[in-house]
């Protein structure tokens, strides 16, 4: 026993003085996160995860001559129907032969917009949620301020207002109106949400010039319709499919207009982003160190210290447990590490002093363990398939960037589907469900450590039947 | 006498990844005596290594089975292996811990603690002459210094039975000499118990008290240097360089028809070998009764043959000779 504590102990040691190593266990991850929580949270900024930005859609937009409206098709993007938040379009075919399958505009993740219209805002302000007074009601003016009130008061982070003429203004109808008139979707965005408002003014304004585009391509095509054929084939022009068209080009004519609201900001974001980003982050890099720690194995039977203690009066299964166990105490001191990094900079951020973990420590302790259980034991599974240290440094990179990505540590997630094949996932979700103050981590402790288990009981087998020492 | 080391019908076969076969230990029998210097010499991939490794509990033996002290390498590793100290061939250190730190790490191994471990610590450090360099990395040291704290390594938990594999490979001849030295202090003054081996036949018959011949993979002479030479007889051994000169089998043929006295011959050609041998030139290696009297003819027979002799070499009976008389070749290949 006391052995296999002299070479857990040498491991660590050994581990913790390599400069190179340290950078990578624990300044790469958390200058990673850092940069993240800054980029999407903003200082001190009040923000929710980018997944599920609430907005508020306004339509005002009446159809024009043709009978349909850019608004309408405009809100259905963006809210979701029965479908979600889909619309496929028919083949654009008039103008492009060689479009391959019918081109559609899908938008995951913007489950939180609505459509807001009058019966919306009264509601909202009928239930009290909403305070909002306007003399008028029942005006585009009262629709638009209760908008941006509610935007005021965090209902919604963002609202995108359609004007009335925006069909009109961008339709290219020969003769009745034959030139594109510049027209603007408002945004009206909490400024505490720097992020949230870039990303919904940044889909709006693709969504509007993909229209805008469509309506160059249609005007220039008409133009040379009328030039070949004359007025008299435009009634046969097939406008649906003429629509569909006006999403497969780009161009930029139709410009956003763009106005904030002050806001209000408690950290959330900051505070939200760094668990999300950093314990998967951690996470991903712990899954280094265990594997690297493991490697090691490999490493000191090429330098021929792993012989030296083979031949001294030390039983293997005290070697192989001596060096599982310092990787083991090694992942969960550089978890512990980055947990309270984490927690500086998120303090530092929001500038007084925030544990962003939440505040159940002997759950978080549990988590941690689990985790350290889980992430050694994915190490101790892929030291045990490569036959050389050569072999893991090609195959762990691969294997933890499906981990991290599937488990969300570069910022963005996957949908669940694909998420609980990593470990990364479970332990970044309780992490998150933790600082949020949700205890209900039971299945995550139990994928974890099951998951950690059976890893170890699979990698030592391996590692007893595969590795030869001499 | 107390034998230290008993081996019977110790026997390894390798199996290479493409299924065939390696008989690197063909059925050792050994014994070395408790307080004696036992060198193990042969050439390079005779078994030396191997042989080594089953003994120290490195290996599994396919067959056969090692005492140490009496306790079996395999079926009481552990009473074995405390025993023992083992001098790995290869450097076998921590790179990126200081001297000392090693020491005191597989000093750990060898259930030495506290006052024990840091007073054989000292000892040790200054028995290898590192006391000075003892908190710096290895991977800062030079060869030398490398190969002594290996030396130092497997001495520290004072085993009464030292391995040592090829110790003084690659490195200058000052510390060449002082783990020579080494060797000979450890059995003089602690009253160690060595097995050395070694490719180099000055080595072997410097430190030996007996030498046993290996070659691959078989014991195929076992004595004091004196038994040995016994063997071989009165015989001189006549080493003549030809550079590289073809030396077709007619030449010797002729000579050990003509020229009286000779009881061998044979021609070993250019090539690459160990640090003794001059291995630029092709040799022609002839045995003889008082070998000073054949030269004369010798010299004349290989003028008629337009071998022209680059350089004479008359070798009183040595380990050299009894392993080509053995082998029909020289040690170092
Ligand atoms: N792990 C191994 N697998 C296959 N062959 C081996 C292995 N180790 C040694 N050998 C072979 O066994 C023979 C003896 O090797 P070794 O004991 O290292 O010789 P020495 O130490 O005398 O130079 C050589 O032919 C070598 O190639
Ligand atoms: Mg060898």
């Amino acid at each position: 026993m006391r052995k296999i504590l002299t070479i857990a102990w040498k491991e660590i040691y050994t581990t913790f003085t390599d400069r190179n190593l340290v950078l990578i266990m624990v300044a790469s991850p958390l200058v990673l996160s850092t940069i993240v929580a800054l980029a999407f949270g903003g200082l001190g900024s009040g923000d929710v995860p980018i997944a599920d930005i609430p907005i508020a859609v306004v339509n005002h937009d009446q159809p024009g001559q043709l009978g349909f409206s850019y608004g309408s098709i405009y809100t259905s993007l963006l809210v979701p129907g029965d479908q979600g938040s889909t619309i496929e379009l028919p083949a654009c075919q008039l103008f492009e032969q060689a479009q391959s399958g019918p081109p559609s505009v899908t938008l995951f993740g913007f489950t939180e917009a609505v459509e807001f219209d009058e019966a919306l805002a009264n509601s909202l302000v009928a239930s009290g949620e909403l305070e909002f007074q306007q003399l008028a009601p029942s005006s585009q003016a009262f629709v638009d301020g209760a908008a941006r009130a509610a935007v005021e008061q965090g209902i919604y982070t963002a609202a995108l207002i359609i004007p009335e003429d925006f069909t009109q203004r961008i339709s290219y109808l020969p003769m009745i109106h034959p030139r594109l008139e510049q027209t603007g979707i408002s945004v009206y965005a909490n400024s505490g949400s720097p992020i949230s408002s870039q990303v919904v003014r940044s889909i709006a304004e693709g969504i509007t010039n993909q229209i805008a585009a469509g309506n160059i391509a249609m005007a220039s095509s008409f133009e040379e319709l009328q030039a070949s054929y004359g007025p008299a084939t435009l009634g046969q022009v097939d406008f649906e499919s003429a629509f569909s068209c006006a999403f497969s080009r780009a161009g930029n004519t139709v410009g956003l207009d763009p106005q904030t609201i002050e806001g209000s900001s408690d950290g959330g974001a900051t505070r939200g982003i760094l668990v999300f980003v950093g314990s998967a982050q951690a996470m991903f890099f712990a899954l280094f160190t265990a594997q690297f720690g493991v490697l090691g194995l490999h490493n000191e039977r090429r330098q021929g210290t792993l012989q030296r203690m083979v031949v001294s009066p030390t039983p293997r299964s005290a070697i192989l447990a001596g060096n599982l166990g310092g990787v083991f105490l090694t992942v969960l001191f550089q978890l512990l590490v980055l947990i309270l990094a984490l927690t500086l900079v998120g303090s530092l951020l929001q500038g007084k002093f925030d544990f962003i973990w939440g505040d159940n420590l002997p759950l978080l302790a549990g988590l941690l363990l689990s985790v350290a259980l889980a992430v050694s034991g994915f190490g101790i599974l892929l030291a045990a398939i490569v036959r050389s240290p050569e072999q893991g440094n090609i195959l762990a990179p691969i294997t933890n960037m499906a981990m991290g990505v599937l488990g969300g540590a570069f910022g963005f997630t996957l949908p669940k589907i694909a998420g609980v094949f990593s470990l990364v996932y479970w332990g970044r979700e309780a992490f998150e469900k933790l600082a949020g103050g949700d205890s209900d981590i039971g299945l995550n402790l139990l994928v974890l450590v099951v998951q950690g288990g059976l890893m170890y009981l699979l990698g030592v087998w391996l590692f007893n039947r595969r590795f030869e020492v001499a | 006498m107390q034998s230290m080391v008993v081996t019977h019908d110790l026997t390894k076969t390798f199996r290479r990844p493409d299924g065939s076969e390696v008989q690197a230990v063909k059925g050792v029998e050994l014994e070395i005596h408790k307080g004696e210097i036992f060198s193990l010499l042969g050439p390079n991939g005779a078994g030396k290594t191997t042989t080594i490794s089953m003994m120290s509990g490195l290996l599994e033996p396919t067959q056969g089975d090692a005492l140490i002290g009496g306790h079996s390498i395999s079926k009481q590793p552990l009473q074995a292996k405390r025993l023992i100290g083992v001098v790995p061939q290869d450097i076998a250190l921590y790179p990126s811990l200081n001297a000392r730190q090693n020491l005191e790490f597989f000093g750990k191994m060898y259930d030495l603690r506290g006052n024990d471990l840091s007073g054989r610590v000292e000892e040790v450090l200054s028995f290898i002459g590192l006391t000075d360099r003892q908190k710096d990395k290895v991977d800062t040291f030079s060869g030398g210094m490398k190969r002594r704290l290996n030396v130092g390594v497997g001495l520290l938990h004072r085993p009464e039975l030292v391995f040592m594999d090829e110790p003084t490979v690659g490195i200058d001849p000052q510390s060449r000499r002082r783990i020579l030295d080494t060797v000979k202090q450890l059995r003089d003054e602690q009253g160690m118990t060595v097995l050395y081996t070694t490719h180099l036949m000055e080595e072997a018959q410097e430190l030996s008290d007996r030498v046993g011949i290996i070659d691959h993979g078989e014991v195929i002479a076992l004595g004091t240097q004196g038994d040995l030479i016994q063997q071989v007889g009165e015989e001189d051994q006549l080493v003549f360089a030809v550079g590289d000169q073809a030396v077709d089998s007619g030449l010797l043929q002729q000579i050990r028809d003509q020229v009286p006295g000779v009881t061998r011959t044979s021609y070993d050609p250019p090539g690459p070998g160990g640090e003794s041998v001059t291995n630029t030139s092709g040799l022609i290696l002839i045995q003889a009764k008082r070998g000073r009297k054949a030269l004369p003819d010798i010299l004349q027979i290989t003028n008629r043959a337009g071998v022209e002799i680059q350089s004479v070499e008359v070798r009183e009976p040595d380990l050299e000779a009894v392993f080509l008389n053995l082998t029909g070749r020289a040690l170092r290949d």
